[in-house]
């Protein structure tokens, strides 16, 4: 402490600016919202500062959405969006970036306009880039679409939102009939707080187990049966006896759903951890633990004498809040349980919650 | 640090200057440019981007449908 006292008296405000402009380097993606917001406060007496706000804006907004999708979900937005004006560019500079395209960014007037196609540009190669070119087509539109939704509902961007839906996913409803139905999907599970927690989490090892194979009918697939089963999931009445488990070539993973009130005062946590023990048996590689309200005890009880008997590792337990299917928002618990240790394990595995 | 995607792109007030400088402004001014992707008629009110294939320069209006085709066709790269 004495030492950087003495630091700081022997160099001064000159040290000060020093640490401060270091920090600023280190610590940059802190800074561009509140960044955003002074070029937005200056932007009507310049127009390079117009510019600057409008890129300043979409990078704030498209990198703190993605930072936060990416620490629920490490791997699926690792990327941040740089957005680079061109000025000047001649033919033959054009001609040697081979895979360069140059993006249209509107006046201010359009923010709602730039905000939706900077994201859907940056969607196919920012969002889940190992699983892309494996998921079948719709599925990947419909991915892009909910993730946009997902950022513009987060900023309250209504007129953008309105854009989205109007100019965009619906004319491509109109081309693309299934895409409908997969979007209707997607956003009940984002609803039920599933779309990051399981789908994007699944699609996202898919990617990694598949590696760098040929992408084939069959991967596609795997995938579009995958979203079905969680509709399934999804869409199931309270005590109704679906299938929990899918196993697909790729992907294999189970939900156990704890609160059947009179099995739980009849065994407790027994019955779950006998459900886990069976999915093990039949090589389901991971369990969701999923409960609500009262059961929630149980599911966290469950986990911890499941890793105890060294039956599962839990890998992440999430709590929250959402939606379910009668419309009621309600607190929810999500443990994630890896049955079977593979190399292809998610990277947070191991990590004691 | 992440890494970062860039996207280049054109301020509406410079995107005259950039196409003259690419030589696509009279062509566009004139009707002849028609998208890459949907064949439909751009202008400057429409042109959504522009890209190079072969030794030719091309656009694409500004349906979405059509800047994700294009863009995802190598638009973005990871830089450090």
């Amino acid at each position: 402490m004495s030492d950087a006292i003495n630091w700081l008296t022997q160099w001064g405000v000159l040290g000060l600016l020093a640490i401060v402009v270091i920090l600023f380097v280190i610590f940059y993606e802190k800074f561009e919202r509140p960044i955003s917001r002074l070029y937005g406060l200056l932007a009507s007496f310049n127009r390079a500062w117009q510019k600057s706000a409008i890129k300043a804006e979409i990078q704030s907004n498209i990198n703190s959405f993605s930072r936060t999708i990416d620490k629920e979900v490490p791997d699926t937005m690792p990327y941040n969006i740089k957005l680079k004006f061109v000025k000047e560019i001649d033919r033959a500079e054009l001609m040697q970036g081979k895979n360069l395209v140059i993006v249209r960014i509107r006046d201010r007037i359009h923010d709602d306009k730039n905000i939706v196609h900077a994201m859907l540009t940056f969607c196919p190669s920012g969002v889940m880039p190992v699983s892309r070119i494996y998921l079948d087509d719709c599925l990947g539109d419909a991915v892009d679409y909910t993730i946009t939704r997902k950022l513009l509902s987060s900023m309250q961007y209504q007129s953008a939102l309105n854009y989205l839906h109007k100019e965009i996913i619906e004319p491509a409803i109109k081309e693309k009939p299934e895409l409908d139905k997969i979007c209707r999907i997607l956003d009940r599970l984002d609803e039920q707080g599933l779309f990051t927690k399981v789908v994007l989490r699944e699609l996202r090892d898919f990617g990694t187990k598949v590696g760098s194979r040929y992408p084939t009918e069959l991967h596609k697939n795997e995938t579009r049966q995958f979203v079905s089963y969680m509709d399934t999931i999804s869409t199931r009445a309270t005590h109704e006896m679906v299938n929990t488990e899918f196993q697909g070539s790729f992907i294999s993973m189970g939900f156990v759903f704890i609160g059947t009130d009179y099995k739980i005062y009849q065994e407790g946590a027994a019955l779950y951890l006998r459900s886990l023990q069976w999915k093990k048996s039949k090589g389901i590689q991971r369990a969701y633990i999923a409960a609500r309200d009262w059961a929630i005890d149980i599911a966290e009880r469950s986990a911890y004498l499941a890793e105890k008997r060294k039956l599962a590792k839990i890998v992440k337990l999430t709590e929250y809040y959402a939606t379910d299917s009668s419309g009621q928002r309600r607190k929810h618990i999500i443990i994630e349980m890896q049955l079977i240790i593979s190399p292809f394990a998610p990277p947070e595995q191991g990590k004691l919650v | 640090m992440r890494k970062k995607i860039e996207v280049k792109a054109v301020y509406d007030q410079d995107l005259e200057q950039v196409l003259k400088q690419l030589g696509i402004f009279d062509k566009l001014i004139a009707g002849e440019v028609n998208c890459a992707v949907c064949k439909s008629h751009v202008d400057l009110d429409n042109l959504g981007a522009i890209f190079p294939r072969g030794e030719d320069i091309k656009v694409s209006c500004d349906n979405d449908k059509c800047i994700r085709i294009v863009t995802t066709e190598g638009a973005t790269y990871c830089s450090e």
